[in-house]
This record gives C-alpha cells, sequence and structure tokens, in this order.
C-alpha cells in the first residue's frame, strides 16, 4: 500500500482514528509521519485525537493542494475541521473563515463586535472606528428629527475622522 | 519537587485572607485568555513551537511588576502528582495534567496571580482574591495584561477582540467568577429558580467542588457566559451585581430558616460539627456537605469556635492529592477516607487527635 501522503513510498504505520464514531484509517510512511510529526504521537499521550485530525487535514491538503481553497493559508486548516474538535487552528482562521463565523458567534454572545480592550498598537484605529460608529448613530438620530443642520456636521466629521484612518493606506483620497 | 513543597506549606492567601461578604463568597476569580498573533493554538501547535512560544511568554513575563517573584513550573519535569497537586489548588486546569508537553504555570508565591501557559490558549492570565472582590482581581489581572502588552504581541482583530482557540471566548477573553456558599437557598428549595433567572440573563452557574450537575455541599460558581459585544468593566459590574442580587436572597432565605426552624437548623449544624469532630471514615462528599453546615453555622453566630479561613483551608486539603501529600504515601480510597477523618479531627481540635 503506497503512504497517502507522498503517494510514492510503502506506508509502513497504520493508525486508525475515530472522531464522532467514524472510523478513518490512516496509511503513511515513516519520513512522511516524520515531517507530519507523527513520531511524536507514538511517544506521548499528547491529544491524540487533536494530533491525528491535524494529521489527516495536512495529509488531506496536500491531495487537494491544487484546489488551495477552504483552508486558512497560516495554519492549513479547514473549517471542518473546526466543526469536529470546536477550536480554530490560529488566529489566521478568524479572518479567513469570517464569513462562516459571523452567524455563529452571533448566535453564542448575541453579538458581532467587540467593545472591550483593545491593545496600544490598536488604539488609535479603534477608537477613531469606535467614534465613527458613534456619530453614525447620532446621524440617524439627527436625520429622524429632521435637525439637517447638525446633520450636515456630523457627517463631515464623520468624513474627516474616515479619512484619518484609512489615510494610511489609501493612495488617493 | 520543592516548588510544589514550598506551596504546600501554607494555604493559598485567597483562601485565609479577609474579604467582603466572605461568609457567603468564597472567592472571586478572573482570567483573561490571550494568544501570540499568527502563531498556531496550542492544540495544533507541533511541540518545538509549543516550546518557542512557552519560552517567550516566560521571557516576557520574567520581565512584569506584576508577576514579581512569581514562580516557574515547568511541566514536562513536573510529575503526575504534583500536577495534581496544582489541580486542587485550582492553579492549573486538569486539562494540563493530561496534556502537559511544553505547557507552564507561572505563579507568584501568594497564588492570588497565575498564568497558564500553553493551555487552550497560549496565555491564561489569572486572578483570584478572597470574598466578593472581582474588581479589584479584574484590576490586577488588567494590569499584568497592560504590562504584557507590547512584549508579546497579541492576536487581535479589530471587530472581533482578542483571539481564542474557542470561540466561547472570543472578544474580551474574560472570565469572572464568584464562587458562593448558598445553603439557606438551597434548604428552602429556592435554589433552582435562582439558577434558570441567572441563566436568563447569560450567566453561567455550575456546581464546584463536584463535576457536572452535582452541587456538592451548596457550593456554586457563577460566571459570565457571552465574551463578545460587552466591555471589561461592564462584564465585571454585571455579574458582581447580580451576585450581591443573589447574596440577599441567601440572607433572606437564612432568615426565614432561622424564624421559622430555628431549632432543626442548629440540630443540623450542631451534629454537622459533632460527625466532623468524630467520624472515622469520611467520603469527600459527606465531607463537604459537613463542611457546608459548619459554615453556616459559622456564618449564623451559632459555631463561634471555628473560623472561616479554616473551613476554606480544609475544601483543599480533604482533597485526595492534597491528603496523600500531607500524609507522605499514595493511599486507596478507603484509606483516604480514613485519612480524611484524621485530618477533620486534628483541624477541628478533637480530643482524641
Amino acid at each position: 500500500m503506497l503512504c497517502q501522503v507522498c503517494k510514492k513510498r510503502e506506508a509502513t504505520i497504520h493508525f486508525t482514528n475515530v472522531v464522532d464514531s467514524k472510523v478513518e484509517k490512516i496509511h503513511i510512511c515513516p519520513q512522511c509521519a516524520e515531517e507530519k510529526g507523527f513520531d511524536y504521537l507514538k511517544k506521548s499521550n499528547f491529544a491524540m485525537g487533536d494530533l491525528v485530525a491535524g494529521l489527516l487535514d495536512s495529509a488531506l491538503s496536500d491531495a487537494e493542494a491544487d484546489e488551495g481553497k477552504g483552508r486558512c493559508p497560516n495554519c492549513h486548516r479547514s473549517y471542518d475541521s473546526f466543526k469536529k474538535i470546536g477550536r480554530l487552528g490560529c488566529s489566521n482562521c478568524y479572518d479567513f473563515f469570517q464569513e462562516q463565523l459571523i452567524p455563529l458567534l452571533s448566535s453564542i454572545h448575541g453579538n458581532t463586535r467587540h467593545r472591550g480592550k483593545v491593545p496600544k498598537r490598536f488604539r488609535d484605529r479603534v477608537n477613531a472606528d469606535r467614534r465613527v460608529l458613534e456619530l453614525e448613530e447620532e446621524l440617524s438620530r439627527t436625520i429622524a428629527c429632521e435637525k439637517y443642520e447638525r446633520a450636515a456636521e456630523l457627517r463631515d466629521e464623520i468624513k474627516r475622522l474616515r479619512n484619518d484612518t484609512e489615510g494610511g493606506d489609501t493612495v488617493c483620497q | 519537587m520543592s516548588v510544589i513543597k514550598n506551596l504546600l506549606e501554607k494555604p493559598a492567601r485567597w483562601l485565609t485572607d479577609d474579604g467582603e461578604e466572605n461568609e457567603m463568597v468564597l472567592s472571586c476569580r478572573v482570567r483573561l485568555a490571550r494568544n501570540l498573533d499568527k502563531r498556531p493554538f496550542t492544540h495544533t501547535a507541533q511541540p518545538k513551537f509549543l516550546s518557542e512560544i512557552r519560552d517567550e511568554i516566560r521571557s516576557a513575563l520574567a520581565g512584569t511588576d506584576s508577576m514579581k517573584g512569581a514562580i516557574y513550573v515547568d511541566m514536562d519535569d513536573t510529575p503526575e502528582s504534583d500536577r495534581m497537586v496544582l489541580a486542587e489548588r485550582r492553579l492549573i486546569s486538569y486539562e494540563l495534567v493530561k496534556n502537559f508537553k511544553s505547557r507552564a504555570l507561572v505563579v507568584e508565591p501568594g497564588e492570588k496571580m497565575s498564568v497558564m501557559v500553553n493551555e487552550e490558549d497560549h496565555l491564561r492570565l489569572q486572578s483570584v482574591e478572597p470574598g466578593l472582590s472581582m474588581q479589584h482581581a479584574y484590576e490586577r489581572v488588567d494590569r499584568l495584561d497592560d504590562e504584557l502588552d507590547g512584549r508579546l504581541n497579541f492576536a487581535f482583530s479589530e471587530k472581533v477582540g482578542y483571539l481564542t482557540a474557542c470561540t466561547t471566548n472570543v472578544g474580551t477573553g474574560l472570565r469572572v467568577s464568584a464562587m458562593v456558599h448558598l445553603p439557606g437557598l438551597v434548604h428552602k428549595k429556592d435554589i433552582q429558580q435562582i439558577i434558570d433567572g441567572l441563566r436568563h440573563v447569560r450567566l453561567t452557574v455550575r456546581g464546584t467542588y463536584g463535576e457536572g450537575s452535582d452541587f456538592m455541599g451548596n457550593f456554586f460558581q457563577i460566571s459570565n457566559t457571552i465574551t463578545l459585544g460587552l466591555s471589561e468593566v461592564d462584564t465585571v459590574k454585571n455579574l458582581e451585581a447580580h451576585v450581591r442580587k443573589v447574596l440577599e436572597f441567601e440572607k433572606k432565605a437564612r432568615n426565614v430558616l432561622l424564624d421559622k426552624a430555628r431549632s432543626l437548623l442548629e440540630d443540623k449544624i450542631w451534629r454537622a460539627y459533632g460527625i466532623l469532630k468524630t467520624a472515622r471514615l469520611l467520603t469527600t462528599k459527606e465531607a463537604m456537605g459537613l463542611i457546608s453546615a459548619v459554615r453556616l453555622g459559622v456564618g449564623l453566630g451559632i459555631i463561634t469556635d471555628v473560623k472561616l479561613p479554616d473551613l476554606n483551608e480544609m475544601l483543599i486539603m480533604i482533597q485526595p492529592m492534597h491528603l496523600q501529600r500531607l500524609y507522605s504515601r499514595s493511599m486507596a480510597p478507603e484509606e483516604r477516607d480514613r485519612a480524611r477523618a484524621d485530618y477533620m479531627r486534628a483541624k477541628l481540635g478533637a480530643g482524641d487527635a
């Protein structure tokens, strides 16, 4: 039997993994096993399920390399693996799986926007963003009560703040 | 290991220090979950990445004022029995007892502040204070977080906040909890109503010292459920307000019990005290129930020769690994029941101990 990762060498390590009562078999050669950190598995009582699921993922990712989609480019995890183990692979997954995650976050927390503490390096930007959100809320209130002069002021202020925060990235303003 | 020995020599300060409402609130706990940007989360990281992450966090912590004089415990060098001791002292999770490779604990000698390294998240900053003190506990952990910000590059998104391995912690990464003792509400059979009410306002209630739904010893842990969309300060204030309300109900329940069933209540409390002072075999569960009754007796001024800090310490010491450490040998469960009873008699100054 050929190794399912490199598809060249003979598979000499055979492993059975059970996830949610589904049995999955892994056949892999010693070289690929070492590369994927599989030899470590044998020596430790690390969370086996987790690592094996990870191994399966990376094995699959090789097979799917041409497609290259559906996997976080930073940690090569799929959304399916998140569903299986309930934990994301790395911080970049939040960005990459944003579309799937937002409804989930909404159902867990009843909210999708952070309103708490911010690390120093993000502080100016986030404060400006939060100010814009506040002003936008005020703007819709002022329009509702037909205070157009104030609305115009608010619109200018929002525009100015937006330009400030985006200034660094945008070429034309 | 000598580090563990040092910890075992005296009870943790959060158990023995004075605290507001401490006849009903044992302690408040706060934890912040943090991860290093772009690195694989603990459960996906290869061993060599995990030890890199651990070492980076270790040196960042060493430079902070908050953790000055703290002890570094490398889980790789810590045998399972010692890891169990740390778990029984609520310093590490049972997850870390099981998965210990490249994991670590950094703890200050008084055990009020600690950091778990490479648990579900790369960092779990923890602070515990006696009594109803969650604001103070939060301030301490917040200060440590400020000190680490810059030394470490935390994973953060402008939209959803601090990024965590599990989506239930994303946002503030903050879990605040109070461990409360509610025998009045349990005896009056009002407890389920209170629990349902707390769930309704998105707070979580768990029986503590017992697994799952078993409310052992009438101790409950009340904590926030959501971490996204609410600021840290509001999360803490909100929980404190609800806990204060629960304490009001508990006080009322205790007064009703005293008014309507004084003899019955006194009898239950004194019998519990008597058993603790004389029993030869005690299971954890039974000991918990009896300590709970004596604690109520102390809170109501019925029993005056036992102090709350001593009762708090007993809750830790009657656990299996602590008992085995105390008597310096490994014991089968039946032997532990004997040792537990011996310990209680000695601690309560029973004549024969």
